[in-house]
C-alpha cells in the first residue's frame, strides 16, 4: 500500500512539473539551428532570448515590434557565415564589459561577406554593428542608440569597421554612442544618407584608404569627421554642424592625402575644416557658415588645393599657424567665394574678382595659444582686437586668393516678406492716426 | 499706477518704437538669411543669430531707455513730489523698477511672439526652443534695464547720462572680453576657477551660455578638461545666480548713492 | 507745524546754511525770502529730507524728518517742474492722487480741475499745456492732496503778471492751513502772507509782513 501511495505521488510530481507540451515554445536559436541553410524565420511581436549564432546562410525576418534581448555576457546576434539576413528587428542588451579583447556588439558580423542587415534597431550594447573581416555587406537603415550623457566613454561605437571593406552603410542613424562610425583598415566602403549625432567622434577614421561618403549629416558631436592616416577618400555633399567645443572641428585630416572634400556643408562649428600634416588634398565647392573659423591649416599641410568654397559670417575665414605654408587657394583660375566682408569688384563680369585679396589676422596667435580663446570667438570684441592688432602690426597672411570670386546677388523674398512688411506699416499708420485723433480736444 | 504711467509714457514716445523698427529690420535679415540653414537645428540656430543681433541692440536700448525713465523724474521734479509725499528712495525705485521692467520686457515679448509667426514659414517651429530663446532675451533685457536704472539714478543730467550710457554698452559688449583676450595668455590651469568667476560673471557670456545648451546646442558631456574645469555648475543656476547678482548689486547701488548724495 | 532749530548744510567748504532756527505755527503763512543763491531752496530740501540733515533739526507737525510719518501732511510742490508731459492733466494728477491717503477719487479731481480752471483742457497732452496751465495742474495735485503743510518752491516763476494773478487766487482759497513758501515778489507775499522769513548770510530772521515791508522801504534790508 505504501509503495503504491508513494508511486502516486512521484507520478503526481512527474505530471505537475514536467509536461512535454508546457516546453512545446522552442528558443530562436534552436529554430536557427533546425531551419536548413537559405531558409526563413518568420519571427513574431515579442521578445526573444539571445545570444544567437548564425553560422549558416539564413534569412530571418522580424515583425514591427520584434526584439532579440541578450543576455548581457555577448554579442545579441553573432553571424559568422555569409548571406545571412537579418531585417526589421530590434536588438537590445548585449555585453557592455569594456574589459575583454573581445568588442562585443549588438550585431557582430566576423569572418563574413555578402550579409545584409536591413530596418534594426540597436541599444543598449556595447557596439551597436561590429564588422570585423567582414566584407561586401550591406547595412541599410540600422538605428543604434547609445548610453549618451556622461556615459558615453563606458561604451563603444555605433557601426565599427574593422578590417572590412566593399560595405555599404545606408540610411542609418546612430546617436549618443561613443563614436558614430569608426574605421580601422577597411577599404572600399560607401557609406551615404547616414545621420550621427550626439557622439563623441561622428565617423573617427584610421588608416582606411579608398572610402566614400555622400550625402551623410554628421551634427551635435564632439567633433565631425576626424580622418587620421588615410589616403584617396572621397566627402561629397554631407553636412557637418554644430560641432562646438574649444576643441571641435567639421573635418580633421591628419597625415591624409588625397581627400577629396567636395560639395559638404561646414555650419555652425568651432571649426569648419582642421588639416594638420596632410598633403594634396582637395577642398571644393563647399559652404562655410557660420563658423567660428572656416578652415585652419597648419604650415605642416601643404599642396591643398581650395577653390569654389563659400565663406559667409564665419568669424575667421581661415586661420594658420603664421608660418607660412605652400597651398593653393584657387584652381584653374577660380578662387573661393569670401562674403560680404571682402568687397570686389568684377568690371568684365566674368565673376572673378578685378584684384586678388589677402586675409591677415592675429587671432591665429590666441587660438593657438589658448584653447579658451575659442570662449570668446563670437564676442563682438572680437572685431577690436583685429583691428588693434592690425594697428600694432601683429597680424599675419592667412591666406592670398589670387581669383576671389564674386557672388551672385540673391534676391530679396518680397513674396512672402511683404505681407509683413504691409502690416507693420499699416500699425505705424494706425498709432498716427490715433495719436491725431487724441491731440483733438 | 506706475506700470500704467509708464506704459503710456514710454508708449507715447518715440524711444521704444525707433527701438522696435531696428529690432525688426534687423530680425528680418536674419529671418532672410536663415532660409539656408539646414532644416535640423536650423531654427535652434536662427534663433542663435537672432539672439546674437539683439546682443548689439537690446543692451543699449535698454540701458538708454530705463536710465532716461529715472533721469526723467529728477529733470522733472517728479521725484521730489514722490519722496516728499509718500515714497522713500528705496520704494520708489522698486516701483519704478517694476514698472520699467513691466512695460519693456512686456513690449519685447509681445514683440517676439509676432516675430514667431514668420519664423514658422521658414524653419520648423519648436516652441521649447523659442521659449528657452525668450527667457533668454527677458533676462537681457531685465539685467540690462537694472543697470540702466542704476545709472539713472547716479547722472545728474542727460548729457552726463548719454556718454555713461554708451560707455557702459562698449564696456561689457567689448572693453570686457578685449581684457580677457589680452589676459587669456596668462592664465594657467591654477587660475582657472579665478577666470571662470569673471567670466561667468559678465551676463552677456553666462546668458549665451545658457541659451546653447537650452537649445540643445552645446552639450556639457563632451567638454575638454580645462573647459570642464571652467563650468561646474549647470547653466540653469549661472543663470539664475547672475540674474540675482545684476539685481540686486545695482538696485542697492542706487540707494546707496541716492542716500549719499542729493535729489535735484 | 515746521520747527527747524540749528540746521546746518554746506556743499564741500563753502557753508550755505548756518545755525538757521525757523518756527512757523499752525496756520501761519510764511515766505520764504533771500537773494538768489542764499540757499532757499537749500533750507527746503533740507526741512523734507531731500538733503541729508547732517547738523541740526527739522520736525514736521511734531514728528522728526528723519522719520516717513511726516509725508502724510505734506505737500510740495518743487521750482521749474514739468509734471509728465506725454501724460494728459487729468492722466498726471489721477496718478499723483494714487499717492494720497484716501487714493483716487474721480470726484475730487473733477472739483480741483475745475477749482484751477483746467477741467475743460483735462485731456489734453500736459506738453501742449502753458506755463500758467502746467502751474495750475501743480497746485491742482496740491489742492487734492490737502495737506495741513504746503509747502511751494517759487510758485509764480516765469509766469506773466496775469499767470501770476490766477495762481495767487488760488492760494488765497488754501485756508487753514500752514504755507511756507518761497518768492522775490513782494506784492504777492503782501496778498498772501502773514509773516517772512529772511535768509542772509546762512541765517534766518523772521518778521511780520508789515515789519518786513518797513525795513526793506528803510533800506536796512536789500531784497
Amino acid at each position: 500500500m505504501k509503495k503504491v501511495i508513494t508511486l502516486f505521488f512521484v507520478l503526481m510530481g512527474i505530471w505537475i512539473f514536467y509536461s512535454p507540451f508546457a516546453s512545446a515554445e522552442v528558443s530562436l536559436q534552436q529554430q536557427i539551428d533546425i531551419t536548413p541553410a537559405n531558409g526563413i524565420i518568420h519571427l513574431d511581436n515579442k521578445v526573444y532570448s539571445g545570444n544567437i549564432v548564425i553560422k549558416k546562410p539564413l534569412t530571418i525576418v522580424g515583425s514591427q515590434n520584434t526584439v532579440i534581448r541578450g543576455d548581457g555576457k555577448n554579442n545579441v546576434v553573432t553571424i559568422q557565415a555569409s548571406n545571412v539576413k537579418l531585417e526589421s528587428l530590434k536588438i537590445m542588451h548585449g555585453s557592455i564589459n569594456r574589459n575583454t579583447l573581445e568588442e562585443y556588439a549588438g550585431i557582430k558580423i566576423t569572418h563574413a561577406n555578402e550579409n545584409v542587415l536591413k530596418n534594426i534597431g540597436i541599444s543598449d550594447s556595447y557596439h551597436g554593428v561590429y564588422l570585423d573581416y567582414a566584407n561586401n555587406n550591406l547595412i541599410e537603415n540600422i538605428k543604434v542608440t547609445g548610453l549618451g550623457g556622461n556615459k558615453i566613454g563606458e561604451q563603444g561605437n555605433g557601426i565599427h569597421l574593422n578590417f572590412s571593406n566593399h560595405n555599404r552603410l545606408f540610411h542609418s542613424k546612430i546617436k549618443e554612442t561613443r563614436d558614430g562610425i569608426y574605421f580601422y583598415k577597411s577599404e572600399g566602403n560607401k557609406v551615404s544618407d547616414n545621420l550621427v549625432e550626439k557622439t563623441r567622434y561622428g565617423l573617427h577614421y584610421m588608416y582606411s584608404d579608398g572610402n566614400q561618403f555622400y550625402h551623410n549629416r554628421f551634427t551635435l558631436n564632439s567633433a565631425g569627421a576626424a580622418i587620421m592616416v588615410s589616403r584617396h577618400i572621397q566627402l561629397k555633399d554631407n553636412e557637418f554642424s554644430f560641432h562646438e567645443g574649444p576643441k571641435a572641428f567639421g573635418i580633421l585630416m591628419l597625415e591624409s592625402e588625397d581627400v577629396q572634400v567636395v560639395n559638404n556643408q561646414f555650419f555652425h562649428n568651432v571649426r569648419g575644416i582642421y588639416i594638420d600634416n596632410s598633403f594634396k588634398n582637395k577642398v571644393k565647392d563647399n559652404k562655410f557658415s557660420l563658423n567660428q573659423v572656416g578652415i585652419e591649416v597648419l604650415s605642416s599641410s601643404n599642396n591643398q588645393i581650395f577653390t569654389g568654397n563659400r565663406f559667409f559670417d564665419n568669424t575667421a575665414p581661415v586661420i594658420t599657424d603664421g608660418v607660412r605654408s605652400y597651398n593653393s587657394w584657387s584652381d584653374k583660375g577660380r578662387g573661393n567665394y569670401w562674403g560680404n566682408g571682402f568687397p570686389l569688384s568684377d568690371l568684365n563680369q566674368d565673376g572673378v574678382g578685378d584684384f586678388p585679396i589677402a586675409y591677415k589676422s592675429s587671432l591665429y596667435k590666441l587660438l593657438n595659444e589658448h584653447e579658451l580663446a575659442y570662449l570668446f570667438m563670437k564676442s563682438p570684441a572680437i572685431s577690436l582686437y583685429e583691428k588693434l592688432g592690425q594697428l600694432m602690426n601683429g597680424q599675419d597672411i592667412m591666406f592670398e586668393d589670387a581669383y576671389p570670386l564674386v557672388e551672385q546677388k540673391t534676391s530679396f523674398p518680397w513674396t512672402w516678406m511683404s505681407p509683413f512688411i504691409l502690416a507693420i506699416g499699416a500699425c505705424y499708420l494706425l498709432i498716427r492716426r490715433r495719436r491725431k485723433v487724441k491731440c483733438t480736444y | 499706477m506706475y506700470i500704467l504711467k509708464e506704459w503710456k509714457e514710454e508708449s507715447r514716445g518715440v524711444g521704444i518704437w525707433i527701438a522696435l523698427a531696428i529690432s525688426c529690420v534687423a530680425s528680418m535679415f536674419i529671418l532672410v538669411q536663415s532660409r539656408s540653414f539646414p532644416s535640423e537645428q536650423g531654427f535652434e540656430a536662427m534663433l542663435l543669430s537672432l539672439y546674437e543681433m539683439n546682443l548689439y541692440l537690446i543692451p543699449l536700448l535698454s540701458l538708454f531707455i530705463s536710465s532716461l525713465s529715472i533721469v526723467s523724474e529728477k529733470e522733472q521734479k517728479t521725484l521730489m513730489i514722490f519722496l516728499t509725499k509718500k515714497e522713500s528712495y528705496r520704494s520708489f525705485l522698486l516701483r519704478k523698477s517694476i514698472a520699467v521692467q513691466t512695460v519693456l520686457i512686456g513690449i519685447f515679448i509681445v514683440w517676439n511672439f509676432v516675430l514667431a509667426l514668420p519664423m514658422k514659414f521658414i524653419q520648423p517651429f519648436h516652441l521649447k526652443s523659442f521659449l528657452a530663446y525668450l527667457l533668454a532675451i527677458v533676462v537681457l533685457l531685465f539685467i540690462f534695464n537694472q543697470i540702466g536704472i542704476f545709472l539713472g539714478s547716479f547722472c545728474k543730467n542727460r548729457l552726463q547720462l548719454t556718454g555713461i550710457v554708451i560707455f557702459s554698452w562698449f564696456g561689457f559688449l567689448y572693453l570686457l572680453d578685449l581684457v580677457f583676450l589680452y589676459l587669456l595668455p596668462s592664465e594657467t590651469k591654477n587660475t582657472i576657477e579665478f577666470f571662470s568667476a569673471f567670466y561667468f560673471l559678465d551676463p552677456l557670456h553666462t546668458i549665451y551660455f545658457y541659451l546653447e545648451n537650452a537649445l540643445g546646442l552645446l552639450s556639457l558631456d563632451h567638454l575638454s578638461k580645462i573647459v570642464q574645469q571652467m563650468v561646474w555648475m549647470s547653466p540653469t543656476y549661472y543663470l539664475f545666480i547672475i540674474l540675482l547678482i545684476w539685481t540686486v548689486i545695482p538696485f542697492e547701488l542706487a540707494v546707496w548713492f541716492n542716500r549719499k548724495g542729493e535729489v535735484e | 507745524m515746521i520747527v527747524v532749530e540749528g540746521l546746518s548744510q554746506s556743499y564741500g567748504k563753502k557753508q550755505i546754511l548756518a545755525e538757521v532756527n525757523l518756527v512757523v505755527d499752525k496756520h501761519e503763512r510764511c515766505a520764504l525770502v533771500g537773494k538768489n543763491g542764499a540757499g532757499k531752496s537749500t533750507l527746503i530740501h533740507s526741512m523734507l529730507g531731500l538733503l541729508p540733515v547732517k547738523k541740526g533739526s527739522v520736525v514736521l507737525n511734531g514728528i522728526p524728518v528723519r522719520k516717513e510719518q511726516w509725508k502724510p501732511f505734506v505737500s510740495y510742490l518743487p521750482e521749474k517742474f514739468t509734471l509728465y508731459p506725454l501724460l494728459t492733466g487729468w492722466e498726471n494728477i489721477e496718478f499723483f492722487a494714487s499717492f494720497a491717503e484716501n487714493g483716487i477719487d474721480e470726484c475730487k479731481i473733477e472739483k480741483t480741475l475745475k477749482d484751477v480752471r483746467l477741467w475743460d483742457d483735462r485731456h489734453a497732452r500736459v506738453k501742449s499745456y502753458s506755463k500758467g496751465m502746467l502751474q495750475r495742474l501743480g497746485l491742482a495735485i496740491m489742492l487734492y492732496y490737502d495737506s495741513e503743510i504746503q509747502i511751494l518752491d517759487e510758485p509764480t516763476s516765469g509766469l506773466d503778471p496775469i499767470g501770476r494773478r490766477e495762481i495767487l487766487s488760488i492760494l488765497q482759497t488754501l485756508t487753514n492751513k500752514t504755507i511756507l513758501f518761497s518768492s522775490h515778489h513782494m506784492e504777492e507775499i503782501q496778498q498772501i502772507c502773514t509773516h517772512v522769513a529772511y535768509l542772509e548770510d546762512g541765517f534766518i530772521t523772521k518778521y511780520t509782513v508789515e515789519d518786513f515791508l518797513s525795513k526793506l522801504e528803510e533800506g536796512e534790508i536789500v531784497s
